[in-house]
């Protein structure tokens, strides 16, 4: 079935992004080691560990969003939510979660043309380093692209839900983060 | 904006907040969501642009570079076998006391959360280790769960500390101030866990039954071998951040190497553990910023509209003695505390609470301090204590959730006497960043 099919393709693209992106944090922990040792041992602070740094944080929050939405990791309050039946969550969560999706929507749209501006004037950092800022910028609209994507295949799978009775979202055990 | 219509807004944005939440929607994408629409009333189409640049200016924040890698260390340190080599030491230093196992469950848990600055994997390894080793010995259950309940929320006080680099960043406070801070009072707490325990299983040894194997010296310090390496790290961690030599950024930088290298020399974590270590990281890391963000664009618009001013106006127009204001932020902490996870209760309550604080002539180190002994009873507290669900998961199914429910009371009683103890002496958090 076609919507079933693009639930499993979004979650596999946000499995991909996640498995090849957490990496980043391993880039993290070796540059800012080297900036101490830098810093002590041969008494030359880098001049780009920091800045460059920001930019991989950004990559790896702003990337991490659908995935983390995928694995149920975002922080929610269950209380009430657990108490109703399969259908009545089908229908709370259609009538929430379009709150994601203006969000996304937004970072989207306002975070692409950003994105773009800096790519068309070539904007660089305000830094000794003047570092190129569309490679950071990009990653609001693509973290808000993905977590909007995520979200989507939620709604879908509420809908299936709503229509056939069967649980596709798996919403059950979604108490155990 | 007209008094008359602030007041409305208020009134319509704190209805709204409740309503997502309670219908289970993330804290992130409610407050987010919000910011969205409140952006479109204050400001129009134009407005909306602010959402976008506050996603960018907090995902590349300087200070939160600290947060993934804190958590990749707390991470690695649990596939690193640490757990068990504690364990072992414990099991042969202080197995004949009474009590001494659950004594040494929270001393190891105080030790992890000088490593780690979440409270999860303490309580995970603990509740994987030590608590059949202890239900096994005789160990009732009510104290084996609740120590291990308990002291793995060390985590977040003890530091590093996520929460504190979260509330450090939001209220604009030295992370290296609040870190130090956090020291003496989760020391503090850690004692009183551990006198409790020991007191109640030296008049009733039925409790916490001493083990009647007893190790010779050479086999008591051939245990402390496994220990010494991340030993040094901790006082490395810990050492830079006080002495200043390093920021808490760079501290957590040297940390997760540090942890990574002893998990490699001791050859305890396989390529598999590993990329778990990174996927959690990843989304945990996802999940603080995306906080984060969604609560700084949420915080713009409610400064913009006046409605935090309000709000601070009319709590200070009360004309309420400063230390009910503070009870009633405390009161405030320990409620949200039982339905929401510490990172999204920052972000709920800055806002109002930050701005306040420093109205009042409080301390924002201390106050940070209040918090986060605060939040480590809300790990604990049913009926959604993050620590209790981790227990739940890793108990047999004799253990029933009513148990670890019950088991946690004395502990959140400790707690709270800590809390006030902090707030009658302020000192206790504030000498040692004073001395930095």
């Amino acid at each position: 079935m076609f919507v079933k099919r693009l639930g499993t393709v979004i979650d596999k693209l946000n499995s991909w992004v996640a498995k090849f992106f957490s990496y980043v944090v391993i880039v993290m922990m070796v540059t800012i080691s080297y900036e101490v040792v830098a810093r002590y041992l041969f008494n030359a602070p880098t001049d780009w560990s920091g800045e460059i740094n920001q930019y991989l944080l950004c990559t790896m929050s702003m990337l991490g969003g659908g995935y983390a939405l995928l694995v149920d990791q975002h922080v929610r309050v269950d209380i009430i939510y657990r108490y109703f039946s399969l259908k009545q969550r089908a229908v709370i969560e259609l009538s929430t979660w379009w709150l994601i999706i203006i969000f996304c929507l937004v970072l989207v749209w306002k975070g692409s043309g950003a994105a773009f501006d800096a790519l068309v004037s070539g904007k660089r950092s305000m830094s000794i380093l003047e570092f190129p800022l569309f490679p950071s910028l990009v990653m609001v609209p693509i973290g808000g692209g993905l977590l909007l994507l995520q979200a989507l295949a939620r709604v879908l799978r509420n809908i299936l839900t709503l229509m056939t009775g069967v649980d596709e979202v798996g919403s059950g055990k979604s108490l155990f983060h | 904006m007209p008094l008359m219509e602030v007041t409305i807004l208020t009134i319509i944005i704190i209805a709204l907040v409740i309503f997502f939440l309670l219908l289970g929607l993330p804290v992130a994408f409610t407050l987010g969501g919000l910011a969205v629409l409140g952006a479109l009333y204050v400001w129009g189409f134009k407005g909306l642009y602010m959402l976008a640049s506050t996603a960018y200016a907090e995902s590349t924040s300087f200070i939160l570079i600290a947060v993934p890698l804190f958590i990749f260390m707390a991470n690695i340190l649990r596939y690193s076998g640490l757990a068990d080599d504690l364990y072992e030491m414990v099991y042969k230093w202080m197995g004949r006391i009474p009590g001494g196992l659950a004594v040494g469950t929270v001393i190891i848990c105080a030790i992890f959360a000088a490593m780690a600055g979440i409270s999860s994997v303490a309580t995970v390894s603990m509740g994987l280790i030590a608590l059949p080793s202890m239900l096994k010995r005789g160990y009732k259950k009510e104290i084996a769960t609740g120590c291990i309940s308990a002291g793995g929320a060390l985590g977040i006080l003890i530091p590093p500390s996520i929460i504190m680099i979260i509330y450090g960043a939001m209220a604009e406070v030295s992370i290296g101030k609040l870190f130090m801070g956090g020291l003496v009072p989760g020391i503090l707490l850690s004692a009183i866990f551990c006198g409790y325990i020991f007191l109640r299983c030296f008049f009733n040894p039925r409790i916490g039954p001493p083990v009647d194997h007893s190790f010779s010296w050479a086999e008591k310090f051939r245990s402390v071998k496994g220990v010494i390496l991340p030993g040094l790290l901790i006082v490395l961690v810990l050492g830079v951040i006080y002495s200043g030599a390093a920021t808490p950024t760079e501290a957590a930088g040297i940390g997760a190497l540090g942890a990574l290298i002893c998990a490699l020399i001791y050859r305890k974590i396989s390529f598999k553990d590993f990329r778990d270590a990174l996927l959690s990281t990843f989304s945990l890391n996802a999940m603080v910023l995306w906080i984060v963000v969604g609560a700084v664009a949420f915080t713009h618009v409610l400064a913009y509209a006046g409605i935090s001013g309000m709000i601070k106006d009319a709590i200070l127009g009360l004309h309420l003695s400063r230390w009910w204001i503070l009870f009633a932020m405390q009161f405030t902490f320990f409620i949200l505390g039982m339905f929401l996870d510490p990172a999204g209760i920052i972000m709920l309550t800055t806002p109002i609470f930050v701005p306040l604080v420093r109205a009042l002539n409080f301390d924002p180190v201390w106050f940070g301090v209040l918090f986060t002994i605060n939040m480590e009873m809300a790990y604990i507290t049913p009926p959604f204590g993050f620590n209790l669900f981790i227990m739940k998961a890793v108990v047999p199914p004799e253990i029933l959730m009513g148990d670890i429910y019950r088991s946690i009371i004395p502990f959140v009683a400790l707690q709270g006497i800590a809390l006030i103890m902090v707030i009658l002496w302020p000192g206790l958090a504030l000498w040692l960043p004073s001395s930095m």
